[in-house]
């Protein structure tokens, strides 16, 4: 029958429409509705243009041999999508427009002299003026994506390494030492490393270093510091100027606002949900203690007796929390009960005394308490380490923008926005900075002491970070043995790196 | 004779059918919960929402339109009509090759004889089986592969499709499993008599399909629709993962970016945009699922799968 062959026929095509989505070849042009928007067709450098010259969908890139990079974008300095030359423009007039900035962006504050007090909602605008600034004298036109961030950043990144289809520029956080282990990162020039060795506090590159080579630079990393709710521990009838400096004293005074709050509000202390947001605060504690997630080979070494007395601390403090909030799988509701005054204490990155300033919170800010032979130490966090891939188009012009990222101007602008520290020696370690910006010196300073990044396990690195995860949520949660708890995860985790 | 109305009445008025009422309002109060909340969220400022505690039924005390005038007029954070748009585009398109696509395959299915037929199906079926998360890397794989298109020389060197239209019009489409089945399912309870009658009396392979079986399967098409149009409504996925112009981003994947970037150290979320955003998302959804839940019923009734 003639129909049966035809719809047989119909059928084959649909399923190999449907299920391959490939042999039709008809793409031919791709632009599309947005011409010249490829995520890597952007670079002058395009592999398949070779020497030729531009392959067409070069976005931005003119007869004058500029170079075009793709930039990927973090929120703390992100402007818009797109060429940063026009971003500026939309994004000066959307600042100047936006009734609901306190305060309110004038067009003086546009007049950025080094040194002097800068708008915080003006960073981002700054920030990326300066760098592009940079850029165009090296003959670089700069473009931004936006991938997103956390989980879908990281699907997104993979799927790009492996199709060899990856932005100039690439930002992250826990994944990124991962990625320069697993080689899809370009080294930098040793002349760069040199240098970043030299003058660069160790958080900003540390935890990128791998094998004796540096990987990524994150411009204005953070460690985290002990916060408190002014208003809240005043309350409770302590000092509200004097930080806690030991475990005890730490844990007297979250009793102490506790017992005060009367269910009103609690003492709080530190989140430690099964997450890297957990990981990344909570971490510190066990690094101040001598403990840790992991040794040099990347094997986990969950059950030390450093890390049992850091669990078993926590689970005393969770008793100064709402029921449920230390360990909540979200760590925006922990956070949010410090912005609705909920909990008095919390131990996070820097970012948390401009947000709380914004907010109207009364706050202090200090080093983490110690415990009895603890030694100061921290964990990088809140850091978009910048990474060029090995199979970025334009690796020279990469690693340029990364250069602009530890100049003395962004690096002095960031002082001056005193929202995070700077990283650069020069900057950071100047008098007058110090005057300035009492609290956040403090910060740089523990940024340029032992500082760790989280580390990545020898084998199946997220299964054995929830198998420890949640270990420590059970150990907090519950009433049974922390060393034998800790114990059963240090076996698990060694059966899953084998 | 039919019962008057008032007796009716009085009938809902034992206490069984209290209590039942009494129930059902209770549930039906919990279901409308979130959208209640959100469409309260939705007037405050972001300051405000982030340093209140909010009460169960949250009202700000210095209400904002600022959200909702994003939400309908677009802002500085998002382009909401280009989003909503390409929402619409996207969903239309997929619908229809959706329809197409299950009625000509289940037809198949359903009546022609041919060799591995069965093999086929079962092939088709399994494939339901593998998570859709699984197939994100092939999937961008395959379009940052696509021969000749996006500078690529056959497989290679350039971006494909990615990052275009054709992401959509080509990835869209796909084959719908779940309607050829359901169609093949309700077409083998058509009698095929019907099919030789019409042969009798000279119809065509093409008129017998769609004018005689077609009108038979509306309501298990309008469930393929519904759903189809559903499914395509909410997917972030396909724009976030295969595009990245702002241009392509659907709102969806615009609520996604903006929910996502905020999460990255130092920048801070705007929950209450977000949240009066995802009421677009939402309230369309809902309403599409309310005025065609019948068929969704009929649909399945159809098809002979009844819970």
């Amino acid at each position: 029958m003639r129909f049966k062959r035809v719809f047989i026929t119909i059928l084959a095509l649909l399923l190999a429409l449907g299920m391959a989505a490939c042999s039709s070849g008809g793409g031919g042009n791709s632009n599309g509705a947005d011409g010249g928007s490829n995520p890597s067709g952007g670079a002058g450098g395009d592999a398949n243009s070779g020497n030729s010259g531009d392959s067409g969908n070069a976005g931005g890139s003119g007869s004058d041999g500029a170079v075009t990079i793709i930039v990927l974008n973090e929120g703390a300095v992100g402007i818009g999508v797109g060429v940063v030359s026009d971003l500026l423009v939309e994004k000066k007039k959307g600042l100047m427009e936006d009734e609901t900035l306190t305060p309110r962006v004038k067009e003086e504050d546009f007049n950025y002299e080094p040194g002097k007090t800068v708008n915080p909602h003006l960073f981002g605008y700054l920030y990326q003026q300066i760098i592009n600034e940079k850029m165009k004298e090296k003959n670089i036109v700069l473009k931004t994506e936006d991938w997103g961030w956390g989980e879908p950043l990281i699907q997104k990144q993979t799927a790009g390494f492996l199709a060899k289809n990856i932005p100039d520029i690439i930002v992250g956080e826990t994944q990124m030492p991962g990625f320069a282990q697993q080689g899809l990162l370009e080294p930098f020039p040793d002349d760069m490393a040199d240098y970043i060795r030299e003058n660069i506090a160790p958080a900003a590159w540390k935890p990128m270093e791998y094998d004796g080579k540096i990987y990524g630079f994150a411009a204005q990393p953070g460690v985290s510091s002990l916060f408190w709710n002014k208003r809240l521990v005043r309350e409770a009838g302590l000092d509200p100027d004097k930080a806690p400096e030991t475990w005890e004293e730490f844990a007297a005074n979250l009793r102490a606002v506790t017992e005060a709050g009367k269910g009103k509000f609690y003492g709080g202390g530190v989140y430690a949900g099964p997450n890297f947001g957990g990981y990344l605060r909570f971490g510190t504690l066990l690094v101040i203690n001598g403990g840790g997630f992991a040794d040099d080979q990347g094997y986990p070494v969950f059950n030390s007796d450093a890390n049992v007395e850091t669990v078993t601390f926590l689970r005393e403090l969770n008793g100064y929390h709402p029921p449920g909030l230390m360990v909540n799988t979200n760590e925006g509701t922990y956070f949010d009960a410090f912005k609705k005054e909920q909990i008095a204490y919390l131990i996070d990155g820097p970012w948390r005394a401009a947000e709380s300033a914004a907010l109207g919170i009364e706050y202090g800010m200090a080093t983490i308490p110690l415990s009895p032979d603890g030694q100061p130490g921290n964990i990088t966090i809140g850091a978009a380490f910048h990474a060029v891939p090995k199979d970025a188009k334009n690796k020279e012009a990469a690693f340029e923008y990364i250069r602009a990222m530890y100049s003395e101007e962004i690096q002095q602008l960031i002082a001056d926005t005193g929202v995070r520290s700077p990283v650069l020696k020069s900057v950071a370690e100047n008098g007058d900075y110090q005057a300035k910006h009492p609290e956040m010196y403090q910060h740089y300073l523990a940024m340029a002491g032992n500082v760790q990044g989280l580390p990545t396990f020898a084998k199946e690195n997220s299964k054995v970070w929830q198998i420890f995860g949640d270990a420590v949520a059970k150990a907090i949660m519950t009433k049974g043995d922390v060393r034998q708890i800790l114990d059963d995860a240090q076996k698990s985790a060694e059966t899953a790196v084998k | 004779m039919a019962e008057p109305f008032w007796l009716s009445l009085r009938k809902q008025f034992t206490p069984i059918h209290l209590l039942g009422h009494a129930v059902l309002f209770g549930v039906g109060l919990v279901l409308l919960y979130p959208l209640i909340f959100m469409i309260l969220a939705g007037f405050y400022d972001k300051n405000e929402f982030m340093t209140t505690v909010l009460r169960v039924i949250p009202i700000p005390e210095e209400p904002t339109l600022a959200n909702y005038r994003a939400l309908i007029l677009g802002s500085k954070d998002a382009a909401v009509s280009t989003y909503m748009t390409n929402s619409l585009i996207r969903t239309a398109y997929n619908t229809f090759w959706a329809l197409l696509t299950s009625f000509l395959a289940g037809y198949v299915f359903a009546r022609l004889k041919f060799k591995g037929r069965e093999q086929l199906f079962l092939i088709m079926l399994a494939t339901q089986m593998i998570p859709g998360t699984l197939a994100i890397i092939p999937t961008y794989l395959e379009f940052a592969r696509f021969p000749f298109a996006g500078g690529n020389y056959i497989f290679t060197g350039g971006t494909g499709i990615l990052n275009t239209w054709w992401v959509y019009l080509i990835g869209g489409p796909a084959i719908n499993i779940m309607g050829t089945f359901l169609v093949k399912q309700s077409l083998e309870k058509v009698p095929i008599e019907l099919d030789e009658a019409a042969i009798v009396d000279g119809a065509g392979t093409l008129r017998i399909i769609f004018q005689i079986l077609l009108p038979l399967q509306l309501p298990i098409m309008a469930f393929i629709a519904i759903t189809t149009a559903l499914g395509t409504w909410n997917d972030f996925i396909t724009p976030f993962f295969y595009t990245n112009s702002d241009k392509l981003q659907t709102l969806p994947s615009a609520i996604t970016r903006i929910s996502s970037v905020g999460a990255s150290p130092g920048a801070v979320i705007n929950y209450p945009l977000i949240i009066t955003l995802s009421l677009g998302i939402t309230v369309p959804a809902m309403l599409i699922f309310f005025f065609f839940q019948k068929y969704i019923v009929q649909g399945l009734a159809n098809t002979g799968i009844k819970g």
